[in-house]
């Protein structure tokens, strides 16, 4: 920046010139790339359209040999998997018969494919199957033959629901073949299963979205489609180069393939132009801050500006939901459509947060820095005038309170989050968003309630002193309570309780007293402690607030639940049963009765069902195909009693068509209600082939949605899923329990009488109610369809412990905690960043050393404490497998079944697991003989071979139990085996018994232990974090004093007082000794003062007496001579006079001059300090000179250079004095130049001369009173300018070299 | 059916014709609970539902929308019907249910599928 002075380079101005000429260079960029990306999506859709068709061609066949690529790396890495287990040494050692131990052979196995997710079969030379670990498939004993020639075999087998690829090679030894080693994956699954089970198995699936297109794979010996318009396919080859199916990608559809590149091209747009902004925004931002505008102006200038920006982000869709989809932009986390979507999202009301942030923070800088050195409370105006403005202020923390309830409301109301999940240690990144969403809002209302209580209660108690001061606060604060109180009284929903407004007001009163008593000057306030307050503060705030709506949540949650339930049920049931009839059609079921193989008639049932919503919610229902003649050919049912399917399956007998029928089935009390349908199904000419059948139960749903287990359900989300704590549902009729999802309920429990006596009231359709059962307290919400209704729903929730609520407070002070660090983190950044690093104290280090000395043997032992706890868990879920395998076996084997044979019908299990209460498996050799759920191996999920682990456990080993985990996708669930017979040849059955329907119980029960590990161990953290911050506060105290007297000693106060300082030892001796040095010091100091002041007189008596008498002598030399004159009656004595006169006249004002001079030395006023522009000062200074002859300025003053505080006439006497220095040191002419900039946290100014220089031995005596190299003035100027400087707390240094000049350099603190 | 109701099923039917959320979205109770393709699903506020529907139908837009079947059992208005939407080119079909629940006299959608 240059002024009227001829402006030469500075570089501070050019790093300021730079960054803006950066800042525009990219925003310029940045719009002219959005302009390209606009015109680059027209032009690029035009051109596509021009030549679609050629480009689809292209682009098909392109992804067709991905596609193939893709498939044959999947067929490398299994080959490698199997070619590493032919080598292995265990394999090569035991099929060339050098060890036999066939239990190190399952380890081996085991081993070597743990975690690939393939099942692995190892055969002898003889193609005998002698281990195996993971899934199984189709027997491949051709393939296996092949192998066991020396051929590398590589193929895939399909069953209607899943695709296995697998290779074999062959395990060569020093003998020749000695066997081979199979390997399978499955890479195709036909039905919609979670992907929590299946993991991500599915290779068209996962080409088709990473493509982007359709990819369909079919593995038969048929020729590959030939290429038509729709779509082109190729063969697929094994790693045999046998063909082994065909691929085929649907070419892509124009609309679809140009909306996806618009979509695209609207997402680089979205990115430059959130770029653009936010450059744009900065830039603003920075103009008005530089710009010659009033205070207000620039304020009024930055808000628009920022909130300018926000609102085109927002008008601009950007961040766009498709740039950054999911996580804290997902409205079903957290969305409300307060202000027109500035909260829309977790993500955009962070946004808004900063933006919020920076339109108070950046004017209030502009405001606050005036008045820095300012009472932070001041008041003004008449006593009326101040009356009304407490009053609002009082009124205003109430109101505020609301308006930051209501956002805590809709944090907690418009979004999917758990706040108090007693199981999650370390939030989600969405629910770590909205915490500190909400806690930097606590802190704002915080602070904002803090300085209005403050304002209020220090304008009470005006300038009362002592008791008077304190009683007036107390009474202030009483009337703030009332006000709050009453505040709640006249609002119909204040959103928060008395009690939290009233201990939030008591906070405030203290915080304000502390504030009122400690804090003097604005600046004051911007401490540590303060800081920490704050974030204490927002977190009482927020606590009781955030788990009042928890809470208020979750017993809506339940009344919706309970509404959900009792509603009539019909119109969703009868659309369900419709659209999985439609299901059957769609899935040309007909053609597939007529023509289809064996194998996949049967499966039609269960695929139709695994595609339907029915399946996807859980309902227990029966899904049924027969040929015309009414003969089921495939069946598929799922969660029914055994009475249940055989009346279902009279109802359907007579339906055959799609009308759906609602049918009461049983009487009285066990009434259930069913929604069957029915649907032809027709093959090719519309012959009629068969009928396809569903059928639905209502009231199984209600409470036992349950039954449908999770692994089979392509959803997880459920009503009761939604629940933190597990829901139980019963059923009452007539005021006795008639089902419940808990066996802990007894069956005939009475409705309680108090919950009878309030439904009476026909307005009142659901009660709450506290019972205890089975020694837990639970909260039960009993609720009714209609008044008069002899059906009432229990939904019960366990209370809180006592446990669970330290448990969830402690877990809340750790976000605190860490979200303080957060802030205090990037605070420390920010300091480092500027320059001005943050300086780690004695105390800090200390504090640091002791946390990490105690936290880290606590982390290790709380991690030892959490696996055990969890392993604790685990074992006792072992024990009872251990129990349940051995009832089990022990009523198969007293029971007059036959299941030796294997005839064990699914039927037949299935009720002996009703009877144990515990679902089984039974074994026979290594295949599965029967079981107890049988739609877990209808859906191809569970294996129906014996586990390779549990086979080599139970049956070589002979153990007597055996347990392990098993993992399904991603779902991992734990399973016992117990042999079931023993022959004398070994083992012949296994039953085994599996956690999978109550897993989810027992992770439930881990995470809860976990969570009281945490909990545990939490409390011990905030207690260590107490006792040593008190341990190094009383450590570091006495080095913190020593310091800070170290610091007043330098600075020259030598009356420090150590006396209350307490410590011991080496310290307590530095403490003394440095006691003793001040003592001496002060003697020291006095003598010095002493003599100085003597010499500082006798200096200055004889300086007044020579300057006096310089003046004395011409002055008597000319009276005399006058005298002489007027006695002579010399006709010239009135000239004479006239100039005698004149001369002693200058000679008066000379002595008045050098009064002035010492009087301004002697009497310096008190400097009055005000926020100071240095520039501006420096410039009027500067001015009184540039009519100087022969003097040319050169000024380069800096930008946007922060104000200091000073005197400003103190200041411009200081400029003024060392401009005219600087001309006087150059008689004939030259150049001054003049520099401002910022430096750290000062600001420097230089005055440079081209003058003759200042002599080396004159250099010490400068700042000396009465010393000058001039032969006019007193010398008192730079002593003058030295002690303003000095009162300012600033600086002045000289360097001159004779000849060249001088350079003055004078730097001002910043405050 | 209630007028009223029949008013609220054709804003619904309209609003998802249009694939504009804020034809029906005043007929939200406080919570709502919402099942759409590709949505997990279950009880949302209706701020959420709002723009989680607006989501919805950026990524697709409707062909063809219409509720077919009404219905009134037991207090419970619902309606159901089909709709067609272009989803990145690809024709998509889904069903739909609308189930209305009486909320401080007035009817509110409380159940939206489609999927």
């Amino acid at each position: 920046m240059t002024d009227g002075f001829s402006g030469r380079a500075a570089s501070p101005r050019d790093g300021r010139r730079i960054r803006n000429i950066v800042s525009v260079s990219f925003a310029f960029l940045a719009a002219v790339l959005l302009i390209l990306a606009w015109v680059g999506k027209g032009i690029t859709i035009r051109a596509l359209e021009d030549r679609w068709e050629r480009f689809s061609a292209e682009r098909a066949t392109a992804y067709l040999a991905a596609a193939a690529q893709r498939f044959g790396a999947e067929q490398r890495t299994i080959r490698i998997l199997a070619v590493d287990l032919a080598q292995s040494a265990e394999v090569q050692e035991h099929l060339s018969g050098r060890n036999r131990d066939t239990i190190a052979l399952f380890e081996a196995v085991a081993r070597l494919s743990a975690g690939r997710g393939v099942g692995t079969e190892i055969f002898d030379r003889t193609g005998t199957l002698l281990a195996w670990e993971g899934m199984s498939g189709s027997e491949e004993s051709t393939d296996v033959a092949r192998a066991l020639k020396g051929q590398l075999v590589s193929s895939v087998h399909s069953t209607p629901i899943t695709s296995q690829l697998f290779v074999i090679c062959p395990v060569t030894t020093p003998d020749g073949i000695a066997g081979a080693v199979l390997v399978r994956q499955t890479i195709g699954v036909t039905y919609p299963l979670s992907e929590r089970f299946v993991g991500r198995r599915d290779l068209a699936a996962r080409l088709s979205e990473e493509l982007g297109v359709s990819v369909t794979f079919r593995f038969d010996a048929a020729a590959a489609p030939a290429p038509d318009d729709r779509s082109v396919s190729g063969v697929l080859y094994g790693i045999d180069s046998a063909r082994v199916g065909s691929v085929t990608v649907l070419k892509p559809a124009q609309a679809g393939y140009l909306q996806s590149i618009a979509s695209t091209f609207d997402q680089v747009t979205g990115a430059i132009l959130l770029l653009l902004l936010l450059t744009s925004g900065v830039l603003a931002v920075r103009l008005i801050l530089r710009a010659s505008l009033a205070r207000g102006a620039k304020a009024a200038g930055v808000i628009l500006a920022v909130w300018g920006v926000r609102l085109l982000m927002i008008w601009a869709g950007v961040p766009s939901p498709t740039l950054v989809s999911g996580g804290i932009f997902d409205p079903a986390v957290f969305a409300t459509t307060f202000a027109g979507g500035i909260a829309r999202s977790a993500g955009e009301m962070a946004i808004t947060g900063i933006a919020l942030a920076l339109s108070i923070l950046i004017p209030g800088r502009l405001f606050l820095l005036r008045r820095l050195g300012e009472p932070p409370l001041r008041h003004r105006g008449s006593a009326a005038g101040r009356g009304i403005l407490l009053l609002a202020a009082a009124a205003g923390i109430p109101l505020l309170l609301r308006a930051y309830a209501a956002v805590v409301r809709s944090a907690v109301f418009d979004s999917t989050l758990v706040y108090n999940d007693p199981r999650v240690v370390a939030p989600s990144l969405e629910l770590g968003v909205m915490m500190l969403n909400l806690f930097v809002l606590s802190a704002a209302v915080a602070v904002v309630c803090a300085f209005l209580a403050a304002y209020v209660l220090t304008g009470i108690a005006g300038g009362s002193a002592g008791l008077a001061r304190r009683l007036a606060w107390v009474i202030g604060g009483a009337a703030l309570g009332a006000v709050s109180v009453l505040y709640g009284l006249l609002h119909p929903s204040p959103l928060t309780t008395d009690l939290e407004r009233l201990g939030f007001i008591l906070i405030l009163v203290v915080w304000a007293w502390r504030l009122d008593r400690r804090a003097r000057r604005l600046r004051d306030l911007v401490t540590m402690q303060n800081f920490l307050i704050t974030m204490g503060v927002a977190a009482a705030l927020l606590y009781p607030v955030l788990e009042g709506f928890v809470a208020e949540k979750d017993k809506d949650h339940m009344r919706f639940f309970a509404a959900d339930y009792l509603q009539p049920v019909d119109g969703w049931l009868t659309t369900i049963v419709d659209e999985a009839l439609q299901g059957f059609v769609d899935r040309e079921t007909g053609p597939t009765l007529l023509d289809g193989d064996t194998e996949s008639v049967e499966r039609l049932a269960f695929s139709a069902w695994a595609g339907s919503t029915i399946s996807k919610e859980g309902y227990n229902c029966l899904f049924l195909v027969t040929d015309a003649a009414g003969a089921p050919v495939s069946r598929f049912e799922i969660g029914g009693s055994a009475e249940v399917p055989r009346d279902l399956a009279d109802v359907i007998a007579t339906d055959d068509d799609r009308n759906i029928q609602v049918t009461d089935i049983g009487s009285g009390q066990g009434t259930v209600k069913v929604y069957s349908g029915t649907v032809p199904l027709r093959a090719e000419g519309d012959t009629l082939v068969g009928f396809a059948r569903v059928v639905v139960s209502a009231e199984q749903q209600a409470l036992f949605r349950g039954e449908s287990p999770a692994i089979l359900r392509g959803s997880l989300s459920g009503p009761a899923g939604s629940f933190l704590r597990p829901v139980i549902a019963s059923e009452y009729r007539n005021g006795r329990l008639l089902a419940s999802s808990s066996p802990l309920w007894p069956m005939n429990l009475p409705v309680p009488g108090e919950v009878l006596v309030a439904f009476r009231d026909p307005a009142s359709p659901a009660v709450w109610h506290e019972e205890e059962i089975d020694g837990v307290r639970y909260e039960t919400l009993y609720a009714r369809p209609v008044a008069g209704s002899p059906r009432i729903l229990g939904l019960s929730v366990p209370k809180p412990t006592l446990l669970v609520r330290l448990n969830a407070l402690l877990r809340y002070l750790i976000y605190v905690a860490a979200i303080a660090a957060l802030v205090a983190l990037g605070a420390l950044a920010v300091r480092a960043a500027r320059g001005t690093p943050y300086a780690f104290t004695f105390r800090d280090r200390l504090l640091a050393a002791l946390l990490a000395t105690a936290l880290l043997p606590m982390v290790i032992i709380a991690l030892y404490a959490r696996n055990e706890a969890a392993g604790r868990v685990l074992a006792t879920a072992a024990d009872r497998l251990d129990r349940e395998t051995a009832a089990i076996a022990l009523s198969l084997q007293q029971g007059a079944m036959d299941w030796r044979s294997g005839a064990l019908g699914g039927g037949v299990a299935e009720m002996i697991a009703g009877e144990l209460g515990t679902d089984f498996n039974l074994y026979l050799g290594n295949r599965l003989a029967a079981t107890s759920r049988p739609e877990l191996y209808e859906a191809g999920i569970l294996d129906r071979r014996l586990s390779g682990a549990a086979y080599a456990g139970v049956v070589q080993q002979g153990k007597r139990f055996f347990v392990q985990t098993e993992t399904i996708g991603q779902y991992t669930y734990a399973v016992g085996y117990r042999p079931l017979a023993v022959a004398s040849g070994g083992v012949t059955a296994v039953v085994s018994v599996p956690t999978l329907y109550r897993q989810d119980a027992i992770d439930r029960q881990v995470a809860e232990q976990n969570a009281v590990v945490f909990g545990v161990y939490a409390l011990a953290v905030l207690g260590i974090l107490v006792i040593a911050s008190t341990f190094a506060n009383r450590i570091a105290a006495p080095i913190q004093r020593l310091t800070q007297a170290t610091r007043r000693v330098a600075a020259g106060d030598l009356d420090v007082p150590l006396g209350d300082v307490r410590a011991e030892g080496e310290v307590g001796e530095l403490v003394r000794s440095f006691g003793s040095m001040t003592e001496e010091l002060k003697r020291s100091r006095e003598s010095v003062r002493r003599f100085e002041r003597q010499a500082a007189w006798s200096e200055m008596a004889r300086q007044v007496a020579h300057e006096i008498k310089n003046p004395l002598t011409p002055m008597k030399l000319t009276l005399q001579h006058l005298r002489e004159l007027f006695s002579d009656g010399a006709p010239e004595f009135r000239a004479q006079f006239e100039k005698g006169a004149a001369m002693i006249i200058g000679q008066i004002e000379a002595l008045s001059r050098i009064a002035s001079e010492f009087s301004s030395y002697a009497r310096m006023p008190q400097p009055r300090l005000e926020p100071v522009d240095v520039n501006a000062v420096m410039r009027e200074s500067a001015h009184l000179f540039d009519r100087e002859e022969g003097i040319s300025f050169n000024a380069s003053y800096g930008a946007e250079l922060p104000a200091v505080m000073a005197d400003r006439e103190g200041l411009r006497r200081v400029f003024v004095n060392i401009v005219r220095n600087a001309i006087q040191a150059m008689p004939d002419g030259g150049t001054v130049s003049v520099t401002t900039r910022k430096s750290g946290r000062s600001v420097v100014v230089t005055v440079a001369d081209t003058g003759t220089g200042i002599p080396e031995d004159v250099m010490p005596r400068l700042f000396q009173p009465n010393f000058s190299t001039k032969t006019e003035g007193m010398g008192l100027g730079l002593a003058i300018v030295k002690r303003i400087l000095d009162d300012l707390d600033g600086t002045i240094g000289i360097d001159s070299e004779a000849g060249a000049g001088t350079t003055v350099t004078i730097t001002l603190p910043l405050p | 059916m209630e007028p009223e109701c029949r008013r609220v099923f054709d804003d619904v039917e309209t609003g998802i014709r249009e694939g504009r959320p804020a034809a029906f979205s005043q007929h939200f109770g406080p919570q709502v609970q919402i099942h759409l393709r590709g949505f997990e699903g279950g009880y949302v506020s209706s701020a959420q539902a709002y723009y989680v529907l607006e989501n919805f139908f950026q990524g697709r837009r409707p062909v063809g929308v219409r509720l077919t079947t009404f219905g009134d059992t037991g207090g419970a208005p619902y309606g159901s019907g089909s709709a067609v939407f272009n989803a990145r080119g690809n024709r998509e079909s889904a069903q739909i249910y609308v189930s209305l629940t009486r909320l401080q006299g007035r009817w509110t959608v409380g159940q939206l599928n489609i999927r």
